[in-house]
């Protein structure tokens, strides 16, 4: 195995390399996507109903070519916005808005802080292996409750979402596990129980993606305390402001849901925010209420809150 | 960052545009007013206590899709034992009601019963579930409604006044011919023999699901007249010899059906198919269902388990399919455990048992045939139909134990 110091001794320079190329490969990708973004604009949204998902599968398959899979992703989900009812127009813009931001940032990191420069880098696609985020930062070690879970479908790759809120810390992360279509995902944290563990947090501006270094022990756990909409709605202000691509929040609130004027959660002050349009009915959740306050475990997104876990009285209920 | 106004220093104009968006956008989201809320009217607390955490996991495997067709039971059970089912699992619970239909008022009510002040207060914000809160159907149901309308009055009116439901069906029979078979389903409840004559005649009916149901009835009904017509058939074809090792069953069937057989609901018809002896067998098996099984302990002088373990050769799976269904329609506990506890000893006692038969013998008899150590193993290369009956008998075991706990606890 000696024989190949030589070769050991040569990656740095050529990781270095491949490095460059990709930065260049990157950087032509986003020149490429802003004559895009601003051709659709030109062109104007209208159309873009009509025009199926191919309009963005096309500009997401050129992003997958120049190395920057994130923005793929981003793209593609586009597709569906033409379909979510009233107002998708403005939706859409501001998606392209968001795209063009990450790609003036993206050109720019001098103007940017080492962590904002982490997101923009990480929503572009730039990936961070495991070994880097263990290494990189002081694990966490808290009692983290396991609030909600949400499985997402994308193309052959199911993601699991797994939020978890520190009981000592206060803080929140989001675990991501992937499994191909059929495939059982990770089912190591289940939904109302704590674990104690160190946790290692990816770099960004908001650290909420982390990874479970080390597992000490499970632990039973009741309803955690959950915060007013003020309260979340405030959080999610400040997060805006050090990442204005933040489009999922984790949400934990003590409030009582209601139907009218639209399906929302309203707090003991009386303020409502909106249940999310795609979540359905929910009546699981309106079940275990009956009309009453309980702990709503969840994400904030910009168009209102998906309902994921609902605590009756110390048990926890997936919706 | 982009901040300061200029926002941007792009010139082209969609630039621009996109750069202030971006903007607005970042308001936006970031400066979200909370709105107000129509509060809804709190539900009435409910005194019964939900199940338990065990129970609460099986009904979620149940609406999951392991052993739906044991939901009935589940909620009969939780109702009996004065508990409620959870609270997260009524919206499921009332959609598959709702599914079921008007034609199965039982799930309905099970549904409404098991679902308490919760289910009501769901039905008042969901008009899916108003079935839920609906009062008794009127007589307005009856004259001007549906079939599923008319079905409801005349299950509520039988429950209700069991006399006043036959005459109803008997005033009603000639000009509704397609509600015939409807009307027999609902006499199914609190059938006596005082629906005899009534079911006699539909037996003359044109349409042959009415005829069938009512053959079905009236061998389901002690005492009947079918009843004892199909006994002097099935004495002429099954007995019981004595040879030099032991007891054992000879059966003989008529090559085919007559009129007076086929009056009463026999369908195998003469040997015209392919398969003579297929028709034999069904011959056999139907006759058995329908007649009463007092028939064979006072021919045999034996009791249900010995005769269920009578050696018959070649016809013990048709045997037992025969005598599966009889038990069921007489709804005879004794024969059903004896039936049950000889198929489930194991294919050391005969060729495998008929599949249908089994798998509603196994939800029909007493769960306690379940208990511990009550069920041998299940063999892992015996014959899947046997492995699956045990199997549906442990899980309604398991079933009403959990709930019996969270009762008594």
């Amino acid at each position: 195995m000696w024989a190949n110091a030589g070769t050991v001794r040569a990656d740095p320079a050529a990781a270095l390399r491949r490095a460059e190329q990709r930065e260049a490969r990157v950087a032509a990708g986003l020149t490429e996507l802003d004559r895009w973004l601003c051709d659709q604009v030109r062109q104007g949204l209208a159309a873009s109903q009509r025009s199926g998902y191919r309009l963005w599968d096309d500009i997401a398959s050129r992003m997958v070519d120049a190395q920057a899979p994130g923005l793929a992703e981003r793209l593609r989900a586009l597709a569906a916005v033409p379909h979510s009812g009233p107002g998708w127009e403005g939706r859409l813009l501001e998606e392209y808005a968001l795209l063009r931001l990450l790609v003036t940032a993206y050109g720019e990191p001098e103007k940017l802080s080492p962590a904002l420069r982490d997101a923009v880098r990480s929503r572009i696609g730039f990936t961070v292996r495991q070994a880097e985020v263990l290494a990189s930062a002081a694990p966490v070690r808290d009692h983290w409750h396991v609030l909600a879970r949400r499985d997402l479908d994308q193309d052959r790759i199911r993601t699991r979402r797994t939020w978890l809120r520190g009981q000592r810390t206060g803080r929140f992360a989001l675990v991501l596990s992937f499994a191909a279509i059929g495939q059982p995902l990770d089912r190591s944290l289940a939904v109302g129980t704590a674990v104690d563990a160190d946790l290692a947090f990816y770099p960004a501006a908001v650290p909420l993606r982390a990874l479970v270094a080390t597992r000490h022990d499970t632990l039973p756990a009741g309803a955690p305390p959950g915060i007013t909409t003020a309260g979340l709605l405030a959080g999610y202000a400040t997060a805006l402001g050090e990442d204005p691509w933040l489009d999922s929040w984790p949400a934990l609130l003590e409030a009582t849901p209601a139907r009218a004027p639209l399906p929302c959660l309203f707090d003991t002050a009386g303020d409502a925010v909106p249940l999310h349009p795609g979540a359905g009915d929910c009546w699981p959740l309106f079940a275990l209420s009956g009309g009453r306050t309980l702990t709503v475990a969840g994400e904030w997104t910009p168009r209102g809150l998906w309902p994921l876990t609902a605590w009756d009285h110390a048990r926890a209920v997936p919706l | 960052m982009l901040t300061s106004d200029p926002v941007t220093t792009a010139q082209d104009p969609a630039a621009v545009l996109l750069d202030r968006a971006a903007l607005l956008t970042a308001a936006r989201r970031a400066g979200w007013r909370p709105g107000q809320a129509d509060p809804l009217a709190v539900a009435e607390p409910d005194p019964a206590p939900p199940v338990g955490p065990a129970a609460a996991r099986r009904l979620a495997r149940m609406l999951g899709g392991e052993h739906p067709d044991l939901l009935a039971e589940w909620l009969a059970a939780v109702v009996s034992r004065g508990l409620l089912a959870p609270a997260w699992s009524l919206p499921a619970l009332l959609d598959r009601a709702r599914r079921a239909g008007p034609a199965h008022p039982r799930l309905r009510r099970l549904v409404a019963e098991a679902g308490g002040a919760r289910a009501r207060w769901l039905a008042g914000l969901n008009p899916d579930w108003k079935f839920v809160t609906e009062p008794v159907p009127a007589d307005e149901a009856w004259r001007l409604g549906d079939r599923g309308q008319r079905r409801s009055y005349l299950a509520a009116l039988r429950a209700r006044d069991p006399r006043a439901a036959r005459k109803l069906i008997a005033a009603s029979w000639k000009a509704a011919d397609g509600d015939r078979a409807m009307f027999l389903s609902v006499l199914a409840e609190n059938l006596s023999l005082a629906d005899e004559r009534l079911l006699e005649a539909a037996l003359g009916d044109p349409a042959e699901d009415v005829r069938d149901r009512a053959a079905y009835l009236l061998a389901s009904l002690p005492g009947s007249a079918l009843g004892q017509r199909m006994a002097g058939r099935a004495r002429g074809f099954l007995r019981l010899r004595q040879g030099i090792r032991g007891m054992r069953l000879i059966v003989s069937p008529p090559p085919r059906s007559d009129a007076s057989m086929r009056r009463d609901g026999i369908t195998a018809g003469p040997a015209a198919g392919p398969a003579p002896q297929a028709a034999r067998a069904r011959l056999v098996l139907e006759v058995l269902a329908r007649t009463p099984l007092r028939t064979w302990t006072d021919e045999f002088g034996l009791a249900p388990a010995q005769i269920a373990a009578l050696p018959a050769g070649s016809w013990a799976p048709v045997l037992l399919a025969g005598w599966a269904r009889a038990a069921i329609a007489q709804r005879d506990e004794e024969w059903i455990t004896a039936l049950v506890t000889h198929a489930l000893a194991g294919p050391s006692s005969g060729p495998a048992a008929d599949d249908t038969a089994l798998r509603q013998l196994a939800r029909r008899a007493d769960p306690a045939l379940a208990a511990p150590g009550a069920l041998p193993d299940p063999e892992p290369g015996g014959p899947a139909v046997v492995n699956a009956a045990a199997a549906v008998l442990r899980f309604r075991y398991e079933m009403l134990k959990e709930l019996d706990d969270d009762h008594g606890g």
